[in-house]
């Protein structure tokens, strides 16, 4: 271990070290310092473990995304002694900045925006992996309309019935692909919506005559400004309905698929979810109704107990004092019966409410 | 005004100072020791299935109430939350004040699960160990104390065997789940939950991870890592950083039948309020709920707003009915060093004085 840490030690000064020549000259070459960040990361990650890695990736992008912003911020403070142009000028250029890229990478703006707010995870990834069991992109097909009128031409002969069951994973996958445009639709305006919040924030601290006095204090207002909007959007009855719309969606596309390998693995006479679940059904059922019983049977015990006590009692006031004891001693002796092992539910009685 | 007092000098200084403390504190990330989960030493005194009955040790010169006390957590996350460390643990705190402390453990459920319902739960897993409680101590009634969906749970199951609860407290529990300030309410009033627990079964945990995210995704996904960055070069705090990250991610997958009934039955229909909800085959109704009823709630609760636990107020049938609120969030109420000072003993006090 002490080893370990001693070759980790080594390796992060020789990391800074290697770095150095690329860190900026001047406090106000702001250009490279989130190049140093990345370059002293690409020389230390590959000794980090696993475990480690992703966790610390993170912090990287949010400081990436914290360094970003200043830059930018600094670099147009010479330009305008305006606040609002400049603040404008920032954000529009970190926008344009990131849509630049995502749009080449991906062709989508709204990824551009996620970057920005370094949100590692946005809806659209998170979705994806939820619905991991289903490879969605090669179910499109550029001509929804016309795919859409071709799965509603009923199917013929013997394989109708199959035919149909296609049918119905392709129109559920169409159904999933216009359920998530509308989703990513929802939040096309929330970028122009957050800077707009950013302003009015900064306003309010300007008209209390505060100050914004550090890159921390512009990035949590930031953070403060994007939370305030996503929160009044995601409130409203239209957002419930394009969220709930997804879900089913993309439940109803992972249904039909499961659908189709039980039947595949039915017809290769092997076990299938929907067997198991309605064995797994009767099992519970059986258990309750094997509770229920056992509650009965200890109810019926301790009345039969009562009724013996009552019996004994006559015969015990007239015969030998020697007998009392062991009439006694029975009906403890049922109240105390030893617990059944863990697995039934109900011990053979209970203190009397 | 200006409202930027920003000089380009300080902003490069605080780029420094931020690339510093990453690279000191990543040693002390990579040489982390095991997050451990739960600080109090407890026995287990009985087991079914996957849930587990645990009794805490009591410190040895505290003198312990003759009413024990059971704890009930939410099926949601890990019920370690209460324990956390040695100096945020509620568990801890409420052993100092002389209180008996047993706490269910609902495990990880697995595809096996499935078919568990809410009756199953409450009914079945609650009643035992209510039970097991009773026969251990020799007693009629014991306290419990739910928490979350726990104490959704508790208020059903108190409904249900009044006869074995002595005095009933809810910590930051949903009753009205459809006040206007619940996010996650709003969300699920479109989703067509029979479809997503018959193609799921079981809820991944994963899936409840990323909906709590979702709440406030900002913050919850990006801000908070780039604030670790302060923590990092301080052991003691990097470690409770990372206890309340394992704590936050540990999340049991839901049985399917239960997690379908609490969504449409609460989430969606407001059983509570509205009614017709059944467990088993008996119909809820808190009005059977009498004895003395102590309320927790959190008034910055993003999650179980303050009004939704609020509006247990004249549901029950309870003559002594108590509310205590603490200003903090959710997870604050356990964890944060004022709750321990102000909540956990006030929960006491108010058990003692009902005992």
């Amino acid at each position: 271990m002490q080893l370990q840490q001693q070759y980790w030690q080594k390796l992060n000064e020789f990391g800074q070290q290697a770095v150095k020549s690329q860190q900026p000259q001047s406090p106000f070459d702001f250009q490279n310092w989130e190049n140093a960040m990345q370059q002293w990361w690409k020389t230390i990650s590959p000794a980090m473990p696993d475990a480690n890695k992703s966790f610390v990736e993170k912090i990287i992008e949010q400081g990436s995304a914290f360094y970003r912003m200043n830059e930018t911020l600094a670099s147009n403070m010479d330009k305008t002694s305006d606040w609002s142009e400049m603040l404008n000028k920032t954000f529009e250029q970190l926008q344009s900045g990131f849509a630049s890229q995502a749009e080449k990478a991906t062709g989508s703006l709204e990824d551009g925006f996620n970057k920005m707010m370094g949100y590692w995870q946005s809806p659209l990834e998170s979705w994806n992996q939820l619905g991991n069991s289903i490879d969605i992109n090669n179910l499109f097909f550029k001509d929804s309309n016309m795919l859409e009128k071709m799965l509603n031409v009923p199917g013929l002969g013997y394989t109708r019935e199959d035919e149909e069951r296609y049918k119905q994973l392709m129109q559920s996958s169409l159904h999933y692909q216009h359920a998530m445009s509308d989703y990513n639709r929802f939040f096309s305006d929330m970028g122009t919506q957050s800077v707009s919040c950013m302003k009015d924030k900064v306003k309010a601290i300007s008209d209390k005559g505060e100050t914004i006095d550090s890159g921390r204090a512009l990035y949590n207002l930031w953070v403060s400004a994007c939370e305030e909007i996503y929160a009044k959007r995601t409130m409203t009855p239209e957002y419930a309905k394009v969220h709930g719309e997804l879900v089913n969606a993309q439940m109803q596309l992972k249904k039909n698929w499961e659908d189709m390998v039980d039947m595949r693995l039915g017809r290769m006479n092997m076990p299938t979810r929907r067997e198991i679940k309605t064995l797994q059904t009767r099992l519970q059922e059986s258990r309750r109704e094997i509770r229920s019983l056992r509650c009965d049977l200890t109810q019926l015990a301790d009345e039969v107990a009562a009724l013996k006590q009552q019996q004994l009692t006559p015969a015990a006031e007239t015969s030998a004092p020697a007998t009392a004891p062991a009439a006694e001693s029975a009906a403890p002796a049922a109240k105390s019966a030893p617990r059944k092992k863990a697995t039934r539910k109900k011990a053979a009685a209970k203190p009397a409410n | 005004m200006q409202p930027f007092n920003l000089r380009p000098d300080l902003l490069a200084q605080e780029m420094s100072d931020y690339s510093r403390k990453l690279g000191q504190g990543i040693q002390n990330l990579v040489n982390a020791e095991e997050i451990d989960s739960g600080v109090t030493p407890r026995v287990e005194v009985y087991k079914e299935d996957k849930m587990t009955l645990y009794r805490y040790s009591a410190p040895g010169d505290v003198v312990q109430k003759s009413t024990p006390l059971l704890i009930v957590y939410a099926l949601v996350n890990r019920p370690y939350m209460t324990d956390i460390q040695e100096d945020r643990s509620t568990i801890r705190n409420l052993l100092a004040h002389g209180q008996d402390v047993y706490l269910i453990d609902w495990g990880y459920p697995d595809e096996s699960d499935q078919a568990m319902t809410m009756d199953d739960y409450i009914n079945g897993y609650i009643d035992n160990c209510v039970d097991v409680i009773r026969r251990r101590h020799k007693i009629d009634k014991i306290n419990i104390l739910g928490i979350c969906q726990g104490g959704s749970f508790s208020l059903c199951y108190t409904s249900m065997h009044q006869e074995k609860i002595k005095n009933l407290v809810t910590m930051v529990t949903p009753v009205d789940f459809k006040t206007p300030d619940n996010m996650l309410s709003a969300w699920v009033q479109h989703m067509d939950v029979d479809l997503l627990v018959d193609t799921m079964g079981n809820i991944p945990g994963e899936m409840l991870n990323w909906t709590f995210l979702s709440l406030k995704p900002f913050s919850l996904t990006g801000q908070k890592y780039f604030g670790m960055v302060d923590v990092l070069d301080d052991e003691n705090k990097l470690k409770n950083f990372l206890r309340m990250e394992k704590w936050i991610f540990d999340s049991p997958d839901q049985a399917g039948e239960t997690f379908r009934q609490f969504l449409k039955d609460f989430y969606q229909n407001n059983g509570f309020l509205n009614g017709g909800v059944k467990l088993g085959n008996r119909h809820l109704d808190l009005k059977n709920i009498t004895c003395p009823v102590l309320n927790v709630y959190a008034e910055q609760d993003h999650l179980v707003p303050p009004d939704a636990s609020r509006a247990l107020k004249g549901l029950t049938s309870s003559k002594d009915y108590t509310e205590l609120s603490f200003p903090g969030g959710h997870i604050g109420i356990y964890v944060s060093g004022k709750a321990q000072k102000q909540v956990t003993p006030a929960i006491s006090e108010w058990l003692d004085k009902n005992d």
